[in-house]
């Protein structure tokens, strides 16, 4: 199911949200997780089932690392989850990589021709952050089953996140099984729940749709001005939808009295490509750097390191070659700062925020075009006339308005209100209003770009 | 139980009115929008070479002139059922004259299976189903990534899903038959009223059949002229003349409808790409067992012919891309055309290679058609 459809928005929330705040509060938990494996269910029997035995594999597997403190056990214990994200998502892409032919395709039919469990990355990921945590002594081992599945399941972070860690969740899942009034913040979960639909609207999807406009057009008949405006709908399009999908989710669980973390913080403000993936999926990135970084030697052996987890940061977003060559070419960009960093650092902060953007830009379109077309595109950037024939004065003044929010505007401010000031966006009146633009357009509406990883 | 101060509450209780008095706007002018069902278009009272003009219409309006027609007049000997992909089919490709005489395309929206079903049955109850062959068109897996073949479009009136769920479903006292028919009829009818374009249309649609029949050979296009570059929504707003002069722009012409109820086609709007659906796994629109619901409903689909002796035909017209026939959605449906061998079926899915045969990505042209017309031909379908 997702966030931006009607069955959500007016069938399944409001009636998870009332469910949870009439029942006992011993059942509480119970609900949050009906409700979310009904969220998951929908799209089907065998992402569920295969959802169902990552939680009861991850639950139980913690117990045998406590007892059995080998690596062999912390292998067994992420074996599971991790062969489930590898038949699911990858099985294609290995299968094309091998040339496999149709006979050695038809032994793996189940796992090729079912759907994609959605979120299968993310919850991978925490179920072995779990595992490791326990292996590692951070966290005792939790008994209670409907507790740890409310952790994997809870349906606002289910999909696409934030990748939460067992520490940061069970206090705030305790209280809600041991607190009898609980307090949510009511206000600022709507208030986020409206602002990110609109934002997923009127920004991301609206982009996709400029995009569209220059797809649509055989790539010869493209200017170098409209490919390069084409890349800048793309930064917006995957920022914003991804933005908005993480604001949503905090709003979601400040409804239901759990904090999840900033996901994104002003990424597209990043002075150099390290700090962008401080900011970007932040939670991923710290994933990473925990669990794969410095468990590989971290600084020791910087560039090879460096190059592997962004190897990895390419092919969890996505099972293709693109996905590869997007993260070894973010990689190439963190090394190449960490070789300049004394020049890079001195330049004046707008153009080392400009010169960030930019390369980041550069690296979207790998997100959507294959390799060949990619070499294709930016082949045919380098000899394109510098006129326009797709794009109009009023797709340039679209894009300066969502300049105008991202590099003008600081979030603190305008949406998380850390100063106390009231603005505009704290108006119930204006926020309803967003909230039915955003339901009278849902039709535009397309899935959120993450829920394919 | 939740403590919520009574700041938050004031917030919540003006928020959610706000929100519901919008709703309630919304609802109010969905229901002020015509349906353009009844009274219904007569085709066959168009002369050759006119068209009906559909700026301006939702897509469920635009449809519903066509499905009027079907439930207020006899069906002509062949009738095409299907969604927009099919759009171009024209009785040209029979080598008749533009007319609804002989056959007439009622493709509609983005009908999957079970909407042409449900739309089937509503035309079998008008007892008006074509005299001598059903066609219906499936969505090529690879068009939308196996999206449109049983996934619903949500496009049809409510009213044909009401009249039809007794007929399709054998309404039984289960409660999850009856839950699933009130969701269906439910979030039909949200499509409908929380929808942009019927919000705005409503406010500024008005005028009627006659203003929206033009003829494009003797039009005046004032494409040029100040009239040309005003905003279409605003010039239908403004008045009866004004429309029956936006109805001739040329621009407003797009997609309207010939006397045969194929789209009329201008030749500057050909832009032939490969079809761009990346097919991606995680968006696919079939699954391992969707073959089973697919079958199920082209037998539901042939029977409602074979209970008056009328033939069916379906047809899976080709994408225009590079060679993807080994996508897992085209190897589904692969599966589910072999479980019912029975069935007539006109699989074009491998014929994506050739650019001539196209408008659009997925959208076949004329050309496209006389090859189809020729297998019905030599297999028999018609003389």
């Amino acid at each position: 199911m997702n966030f931006n459809s009607l069955e959500f928005l007016i069938l399944f929330l409001p009636i998870t949200f009332v469910t949870f705040y009439s029942v006992p509060m011993r059942l509480r938990l119970w609900v949050l997780v009906a409700a979310s494996l009904v969220f998951y269910g929908i799209s089907g029997f065998e992402v569920l089932l295969a959802f169902l035995i990552a939680i009861i594999w991850g639950y139980s597997m913690a117990f045998l690392l406590v007892k059995w403190q080998r690596p062999s056990a912390i292998m067994v214990a992420i074996s599971v989850p991790a062969l489930m994200l590898i038949m699911f998502k990858y099985l294609t892409f290995i299968m094309d990589s091998i040339h496999a032919g149709p006979q050695v395709r038809d032994h793996f039919w189940f796992f090729l021709s079912v759907l994609l469990p959605a979120g299968i990355s993310f919850y991978t990921f925490e179920i072995v952050s779990y595992s490791l945590d326990v292996a590692d002594g951070k966290i005792e081992p939790d008994r209670d089953l409907l507790r740890f599945a409310g952790f994997a399941s809870f349906f606002p972070h289910l999909i696409a996140g934030p990748i939460m860690r067992y520490a940061d969740m069970q206090p705030q899942l305790q209280i809600l099984q041991s607190q009898q009034i609980l307090n949510p913040d009511v206000v600022s979960g709507l208030r986020l729940l409206s602002i990110g639909l609109f934002f997923k609207i009127f920004v991301a999807d609206l982009s996709g749709m400029k995009i569209a406009k220059a797809t649509e057009v055989p790539l010869e008949r493209l200017t170098a001005i409209d490919q390069l405006t084409q890349i800048q709908f793309w930064a917006s399009q995957i920022y914003y939808d991804f933005w908005a999908y993480s604001v949503m989710a905090i709003g979601l669980g400040r409804l239901f009295c759990i904090e999840l973390p900033v996901n994104f913080r002003e990424p597209y403000l990043a002075r150099n490509p390290r700090e962008f993936w401080q900011r970007w999926h932040v939670t991923l990135s710290y994933w990473l750097r925990d669990y794969v970084y410095i468990r590989m030697g971290g600084h020791d052996a910087y560039v090879r390191n460096i190059l592997i987890v962004f190897a990895l940061v390419g092919l969890w977003h996505g099972a293709g070659w693109n996905f590869v060559a997007w993260g070894i070419y973010h990689a190439i960009l963190v090394i190449m700062y960490h070789v300049t960093a004394p020049a890079w650092d001195r330049l004046p902060q707008p153009i080392a925020v400009a010169l960030t953007f930019i390369l980041v830009s550069f690296g979207w379109p790998l997100f959507f075009l294959s390799l060949g077309k990619y070499g294709l595109f930016l082949g045919h950037l380098a000899t394109a006339p510098w006129h326009t024939a797709v794009y109009r004065p009023t797709d340039w003044l679209y894009l300066a308005a969502i300049g105008f929010v991202t590099f003008g505007l600081r979030e603190r401010n305008w949406l998380y209100c850390e100063s106390g000031r009231r603005n505009i966006t704290d108006s119930p009146i204006v926020l309803a209003f967003l909230m039915f633009g955003g339901l009278l357009f849902l039709s535009w509406s397309s899935t959120f770009i993450y829920f394919r990883f | 139980m939740a403590a919520v101060e009574h700041y938050r509450r004031n917030w919540v209780t003006v928020f959610g009115a706000t929100l519901a008095i919008m709703v309630g706007v919304a609802i109010w002018l969905s229901m002020r929008i015509p349906s353009l069902r009844d009274p219904a278009f007569d085709f066959d009272a168009m002369k050759p070479g006119e068209i009906f003009n559909v700026y301006g219409l939702t897509r469920r309006q635009e449809g519903s002139v066509k499905l009027g027609f079907a439930e207020a007049y006899p069906a002509p000997e062949i009738g095409l059922y299907g969604n927009h992909i099919v759009a171009y089919f024209g009785a040209d490709a029979f080598e008749r004259p533009e007319s609804a005489e002989y056959f007439f395309n009622y493709s509609y929206a983005n009908l999957s299976l079970p909407e042409i079903h449900r739309y089937l049955l509503r035309v079998e109850q008008t007892g008006h189903l074509p005299k001598k062959l059903i066609l219906v068109q499936i969505t090529p897996p690879n068009a939308d990534n196996g999206r449109f073949i049983i996934n619903l479009g949500n496009e049809l009136p409510p009213a044909v899903l009401l009249s039809t769920i007794g007929a399709r479903d054998k309404l039984s006292t289960e409660p999850l038959t009856i839950a699933a028919a009130a969701w269906e009829l439910a979030d039909n009818w949200l499509h409908e009223v929380l929808n942009y374009n019927t919000f705005i249309l409503s406010i500024v649609q008005s005028g009627n059949f006659a203003d929206r029949t033009v003829s494009p050979s003797t039009c005046h296009d004032e494409t040029s002229t100040w009239l040309g570059h005003m905003p279409g929504k605003l010039l239908m707003a403004i008045g009866a003349s004004v429309r029956s002069r936006l109805f001739c722009l040329r621009w407003s012409q797009r997609g309207a409808i010939r006397p045969d109820g194929s789209a009329f086609w201008q030749s500057d709007e050909t832009l032939i790409v490969q079809n761009e659906d990346p097919l991606r796994e995680s968006e696919r629109g079939l699954r391992a067992g969707d073959e089973l619901e697919i079958a199920r409903q082209m037998r539901a689909i042939r029977a409602i012919g074979a209970r008056h002796g009328i033939k069916t035909v379906f047809i899976v017209p080709p994408v225009y891309e590079t060679d993807r026939h080994d996508s897992i959605v085209n190897q589904i449906f692969s599966r589910a055309l072999a479980l019912v061998p029975d069935i007539a079926v006109i699989d074009h899915r491998n014929m994506g290679g050739n650019p001539s045969l196209f408008r659009s990505g997925i959208h076949p042209s004329p050309p496209y058609y006389r090859l189809v017309v020729d297998e019905l031909r030599r297999r028999g379908f018609i003389e």
